[in-house]
């Protein structure tokens, strides 16, 4: 096993890890949180699963840079939304239907 | 969080994991190599570092969706601020919360202030030959600018000051403008004439750095007050 592979197989734990997270927390900061560690994952096996057996590629590395901005970006404005939706009901969960 | 959620989460988690790690493990090869097509490609494309290349000329349409993204995120936070915040109490007071008042914070960011800028121009220039360009450069600019506030400093009130609104949108517009520009001469898209690639990615990497710096920092900077403080 190339350590290529390894990346991407880490990368594949991660994001099973946290899509179980995001799905069993309703804490909307935990779900972040989890969304982000999932993104990680995705470029973990992008970059991985590209260079495996390979030469470093540069085209899934420029492709994840530029994730990883769009990422900073979402992470900032889902938590200014967080702190709105806060101010504004003093809940941390969105309301769900079989709360009811 | 119920029984039921927490045992479905797990059971989905798991599957997905076999499903992933199988397609993971018996994955097809594709019958080409894009890494070698590109190193074919490097010489045509004005700079010598690959990722660059790949970032602003081969692939640069993704760069020019990448800095709209980073700008939509930014005007939405803009509209989003506080209103009771925004008027009801000086400009200046807005994440009041999070300055620490600390004289070893404000004269190590005096003293950073120059390194800081000194490394992000580095960033900026290594780009075009090795791993570097505008969004490491600019992320060092943001940091910069959050040390500045959270150290207490004026950055000015930031939806008000027409020179951050210019700046914020100053990369996304040079950046389109270089994009269809060439249309004017008849050729495609982001297609630059090979003479003047290299210095057509250079001065978009340098506006890119300012914006993406202001953008970020413009995100930390509109965050509303935490709540619990003001109840």
């Amino acid at each position: 096993m190339s350590t290529e592979l390894w990346y991407a197989l880490v990368g594949v734990v991660l994001v099973a890890v946290s899509f179980g997270a995001f799905m069993a927390h309703t804490h909307l900061f935990r779900r972040l949180l989890a969304f982000n560690i999932m993104g990680t994952g995705c470029f973990l096996i992008l970059v991985g699963l590209a260079q495996h057996e390979r030469a470093p590629d540069p085209i899934p590395q420029a492709l994840v840079l530029t994730g990883i901005v769009v990422a900073v970006a979402s992470t900032a404005l889902a938590l200014i939304l967080l702190r709105r939706w806060f101010a504004a009901t003093g809940r941390t969960t969105l309301p769900e239907e079989d709360d009811a | 969080m119920n029984r039921r959620r927490v045992f479905t989460s797990v059971a989905l988690s798991v599957g997905l994991a076999v499903m992933l790690g199988g397609a993971v493990l018996t994955r097809t090869v594709p019958p080409f190599d894009l890494a070698v097509d590109l190193a074919k490609g490097i010489p045509q494309s004005g700079v010598t570092h690959p990722i660059t290349a790949v970032l602003l000329q081969f692939r640069s349409y993704d760069t020019l969706l990448e800095i709209a993204v980073l700008l939509v995120a930014v005007v939405v936070a803009l509209a989003l601020r506080d209103p009771q915040g925004a008027h009801s109490a000086a400009p200046e007071s807005v994440m009041v919360d999070s300055v620490i008042t600390t004289p070893v914070l404000a004269s190590l960011t005096l003293m950073l202030l120059p390194l800081m800028i000194m490394t992000a121009v580095y960033l900026l220039w290594a780009g075009a030959f090795q791993p570097g360009g505008a969004f490491q450069a600019g992320a060092v600019l943001a940091a910069l600018g959050i040390l500045w506030r959270v150290s207490g400093r004026r950055i000015g009130p930031f939806a008000t000051n027409r020179w951050q609104h210019v700046a914020l949108l100053s990369g996304f517009a040079a950046f389109l403008a270089a994009a269809t520009s060439t249309l004017l001469f008849g050729r495609p898209l982001l297609a630059w004439p090979f003479s003047y690639a290299g210095l057509i990615i250079v001065a978009i990497e340098t506006v890119l750095t300012v914006s993406i710096g202001i953008s970020l920092l413009g995100l930390f900077a509109s965050a509303p007050e935490p709540v619990d403080k003001r109840a």
